[in-house]
């Protein structure tokens, strides 16, 4: 049987937790629904991190967002990473952990960068494998984020979108799917974003992400430094009845808006799901 | 588990040697590859064209961003530092020659900086060096000692016997550094850490007050926020034997063997220093 968002909780908005919101969320406690972190950022031996997450963690639900696992890299998959990452979902209690469908590692070198993979039959196998394999170590669901990309390859075979599904279904792992991602590729690739969304399987999505991007004119930049485009809104009201209702966060990570405004921004979210039975 | 296709490792092998290579200081992409071929038709055989960029314009936006990033992460960890030199100077100085001499290892971007001091010794000569190795030498312990473990604190309550402690080796909590220098870098440091970095390329820096012997303790308090505290010298003699596992009995004999006034300054003020570590929980056992 397959893995589908059926039983995972939809936690209803969140927010990324960002430092500069600290202060807002102890001194107010916000009726914010849950915050995601950046796991990396509390995969430290003490200190403050870890304290503002216990902080943290007395009033919200947390979930677990990963940048560093790199998982199409041709190095081994880093057990000494994910045995970090497992203990802080241990702490945190995370219904699920996601990180991206990319690379960044390469002989022993961080690039710290989301690379993209090029879309074959032969990446799907390997990039699988290793995403099974992750799950299985977790033993939480697991979720792949789709990227912003600004390369396509000579060698791709397919489309991101049917890359991305087959990944999923053949390790059996979920969908993070950000809608802002969807946006900022179609800009930069010339596809239609509507040929994304009705070409995955809505079913795997346990979580949407939104946000603000960089129009250049020539490509758009994934930012996370503005508010949410229209374009961005339009296309999220289209996924988010699709997807059953899932959990929905809004990241913001340059350019400070205060942190009222930022959860005003992430509440928008609630106007563009009318009309579907939340589970 | 699969070994991964080797047009996969192609790939990315090439990906790699183009967007490590250091932008110049209007953020381009070298215009030649490292095979010596034109970035504009090399690009072509890996990458597709969008409708509005070619092949080497497409990888150029990885290229910068992988430079802004860790640029930017090397200036958070090493801010004092950047606002000696202001962002470019540190970039072209320090940040570029760094960071291509020590590719990020980790999967962490906490020790990106941890390096640099090593880097410093061997690169920079020029006539500020000891001001700057020092420098970087209290960013990269500001830096480390914020995500590092703490260890249980030595506690004089309920102690069975004090006679027995003496001869305890002692240590300090990893989260405190000891420096001794000719002058008063710590209060330079924060003055120049209420401006930014670029204020300081336009402005005269402030006073760096030299004095011999100042002694000063770095340390994560009980809130897990970075202090600093100017010591004096039979304090810090004290400190930095116990830093190296000795005893209190070891401590009070090498003291005897220093001068008048620091063993003076020890009569005056060690009960109250021994106090003031045990509250503050600098000393482990």
């Amino acid at each position: 049987m397959s893995n589908t968002n059926e039983n995972i909780p939809n936690l209803g908005i969140g927010l990324g937790l960002r430092i500069p919101h600290y202060e807002d969320i102890f001194r107010d406690q916000p009726d914010v629904d849950w915050f995601e972190i950046i796991s990396e950022n509390f995969m430290v031996e003490g200190g403050k991190p870890l304290e503002n997450l216990r902080r943290i963690l007395e009033h919200y639900p947390v979930v677990q967002h990963g940048v560093s696992l790199a998982i199409g890299s041709p190095d081994p998959i880093n057990f000494d990473y994910l045995k970090k990452l497992k203990a802080l979902s241990r702490i945190t209690k995370t219904p699920w952990i996601s990180d991206h469908l990319c690379w960044g590692r390469l002989a022993g070198a961080n690039f710290h960068d989301l690379l993209p993979l090029p879309y074959t039959k032969e990446v799907i196998n390997y990039v699988a494998e290793r995403a099974r394999i992750v799950q299985d170590y977790l033993e939480v669901p697991f979720a792949l984020e789709n990227l912003s990309s600004y390369v396509a390859f000579q060698a791709d075979e397919m489309q991101e979108w049917e890359f991305y599904s087959a990944v999923v279904e053949k390790a059996d792992v979920y969908m993070m799917l950000d809608v802002n991602n969807i946006y900022v590729s179609s800009r930069n690739h010339g596809f239609d974003p509507m040929d994304y969304v009705n070409n995955i399987p809505m079913e795997r999505v346990l979580q949407i992400h939104l946000a603000g991007h960089r129009d250049l004119g020539t490509h758009v930049i994934d930012t996370h430094d503005d508010y949410v485009c229209d374009a961005v809104w339009e296309l999220y009201a289209e996924v988010y009845p699709r997807t059953g209702g899932v959990s929905t966060l809004l990241e913001w990570d340059d350019n400070f808006i205060g942190f009222q405004e930022t959860w005003e921004e992430a509440k928008k979210a609630k106007q563009f799901q009318k009309g579907l039975c939340v589970k | 588990m699969s070994e991964a296709p080797d047009m996969l490792k192609e790939t990315q092998g090439w990906f790699a040697s183009i967007i490590t290579r250091p932008i110049d200081i209007n953020s381009k992409m070298n215009p030649m590859s490292p095979s010596g071929q034109a970035m504009a038709e090399e690009a072509k055989k890996y990458i597709l064209p969008s409708p509005t960029l070619e092949p080497h314009q497409r990888i150029e936006i990885y290229n910068q961003q992988y430079w802004w990033r860790l640029l930017t992460i090397l200036h958070e960890n090493l801010p004092h530092l950047v606002r000696l030199f202001g962002y470019t100077d540190f970039n072209q100085t320090i940040g570029f020659p760094y960071l291509c001499k020590y590719t990020p290892n980790s999967w962490s971007l906490n020790p990106l900086g941890n390096r640099v001091v090593e880097w410093l010794e061997k690169h920079y000569h020029e006539e500020d060096r000891k001001l700057v190795l020092n420098v970087a030498r209290v960013d990269v312990a500001y830096n480390d000692s914020f995500f590092i473990a703490e260890h249980p604190p030595l506690s004089i309550d309920g102690s069975p016997d004090m006679s027995q402690m003496i001869d305890q080796p002692l240590t300090l909590q990893p989260t405190v550094s000891l420096y001794r220098m000719n002058y008063h870098l710590f209060p330079f440091r924060t003055e120049m850490m209420n401006e930014e970095p670029e204020y300081w390329v336009e402005h005269s820096f402030p006073e760096l007050i030299k004095e011999e012997d100042v002694c000063t303790i770095l340390y994560r308090n009980k809130s897990h926020n970075m202090c600093w505290e100017e010591i004096d010298l039979a304090e810090h003699f004290l400190l930095t034997l116990f830093q190296k596992g000795s005893t209190i009995a070891e401590a009070c004999e090498s003291l005897e063997h220093q001068n008048a006034e620091l063993i003076h300054q020890a009569e005056e003020n060690l009960v109250g220093w021994f106090q003031k570590w045990t509250i503050r929980g600098w000393l482990i056992n």
